[in-house]
Parts: C-alpha cells; structure tokens; sequence
C-alpha cells in the first residue's frame, strides 16, 4: 500500500526530484516546452500532494472514530463477506466466541454455528444475500464458542452491506445472549 | 549534444514526477477505501447508534439510529442528542466514552 509507506517518503521523494531538476536545469540549458512541462507536472504533484493530506486527515479522523466505536464496543459486531466468511470482528466478539483474531477471519462464521441450528441460519443468511432486505433481520440460534461445554443460545441480527448499484458487499453482524 | 542530453535527464525526471503523481493517486484510493470499511461498519450495524461530542452533540447517526428515532441525519448533525431522545418515548440511551472525549450512544427501543 503507498499510504503505508509513509507521507515523509513521499514528500522528501518529491523534494529529491525538484532539486534533481532545479541542477540538471542549471547544467544545461534544456529545450523550454520539456521544462515548463516538468515544472507544470511538479505544481500538479504538489496541489495533489496538499489535497491529499487534507482529505487524508479527514478520512483517517472519521475512520478512526468509526473503528474505535465498534472495537471498544460492549456488544459483539462481526462484518463477513457475502460468503458468510468472517472479515472483521471487534474485541466482544474474540471474547464471546473465545477466539484469537486469526482464528476468526478468514473463517466461517457457521463453523461457530451449533450443528441442530446450521440449516435454518443458512437459510436465513441465504435468503439475506439473494434478497437484500433494507431492515435488519433477527433470530435466534446456538453458538458454540471454542473450548464451550454446551452452546451458548443468541439472539443474532444482520443487516446487509449494499453495493452502489446492486448486490452485498457483505454484512453486519450484532450477536447478543439470549 | 549537450542540450539533448539535458532533454533526456529532463524526460527521465518528468516520467519520475508522473509515476510519483500515480503513487499518491493509489494512496488516494487506499485511503477512500479504508475509510468506506470503517464507514459501513458504522452505518449498516443492525443496532442504532450515535456518535456525539464530549458536549452531547450529534456527530455522527448510522442508518438504524435515523430508522428509530424517525428523523434524517441532516437534522441531527449538530445537535443534542437528548432533544432527539426526548421525541419518541421508549428510547433507551446507553453510552460509552471514547479517547478525545468522544461519546458513542447506542440506542434502544425501551
């Protein structure tokens, strides 16, 4: 990812090239036309450069306030794919489902699901993804957390993640104790 | 001779400042696409919640907190929270404090 190469490589990266260019101008003189269109490319560079950072601070400062919400959250809050595969899971859900992060994602969320109850939870994740409802839907099942002695009955409610034009991105999860 | 070899130097820096300008533009998208995630998390959890400042008001309403209390986003920003609470009777708040004084509420029907 560029981003997390940092802001200081590609500021001093962009100072290096504009020095780079002010010598090789003084050298030698160089064809007008190709220098004004390096010194138009580097003003470009350094308006992007500048929205960039500003748009950046807003974005992270939003996010950062969205991903605090649901990590430090008292209730457990899972997104899955449109698989039904685990893809993000807050700090309540490691602790309900007594699992390492690793051990979630990338899963399914049905494989916590208890055996008597994986039919009709996949009927309604199915049901959920074929046709997205814009109301969240509730019902009730049996996790089975790791290293549990019996299940653990909840009450789930999912809302689907649409996609611009149509279709599921994916979907949010709130499991509660029944 | 000379001047056609500056020319090459000032290419070469050209095709430099654009694959940096290509960089920061995938820098753009990561950044928009981090924040879409962080987004959605927030505005399609089944629960209804709402983010406010340290002095209670809205900063941020997820879609289910606009569905329970029957009132767009656009009039909440802003505002305080209780005003909102205090419309339909049956609103549990519970509310949680965040780092920087932030507060996230979740609301309940009562």
């Amino acid at each position: 990812m560029a981003g997390a190469r940092g802001s200081d490589w590609l500021k001093s990266t962009l100072a290096a090239v504009r020095e780079l260019m002010v010598q090789r101008l003084q050298k030698a003189p160089a064809d007008p036309g190709m220098e004004r269109d390096v010194q138009m490319a580097l003003e470009e560079l350094e308006v992007m450069w500048e929205e960039l950072q500003g748009q950046a601070e807003l974005l992270r400062r939003e996010s950062d306030r969205y991903q605090e919400f649901f990590e430090y959250a008292p209730d457990t809050y899972l997104i899955t794919d449109a698989g039904c595969n685990v893809r993000e899971a807050n700090r309540a859900a490691l602790e309900l489902f007594g699992a390492a992060r690793h051990d979630l994602l990338g899963h399914p969320l049905t494989r916590f699901v208890a055996q008597e109850d994986r039919a009709h939870f996949l009927s309604k994740f199915i049901g959920l993804v074929l046709t997205p409802s814009h109301r969240p839907l509730s019902w009730e099942c049996r996790l089975v957390p790791a290293g549990a002695a019996k299940p653990l009955p909840v009450v789930v409610s999912v809302r689907a993640i649409p996609l611009r034009k149509s279709g599921v991105a994916g979907l949010c999860w709130l499991i509660r104790p029944s | 001779m000379r001047a056609a070899a500056a020319g090459r130097s000032l290419a070469e820096t050209l095709e430099t400042v654009r694959e940096l300008t290509a960089v920061l533009q995938d820098a753009a998208e990561d950044i928009a696409r981090e924040h879409r995630q962080a987004f959605d998390f927030f505005e399609f959890a089944p629960q209804a919640c709402v983010i406010t400042g340290a002095d209670g008001r809205v900063l941020a309403a997820n879609l289910a907190a606009e569905e329970l209390l029957g009132l767009p986003r656009a009039r909440m920003a802003g505002r305080y929270l209780s005003a909102f609470l205090g419309l339909r009777a049956g609103v549990r708040a519970r509310a949680m404090e965040l780092p920087g004084g932030q507060r996230s509420w979740r609301l309940e029907r009562g």
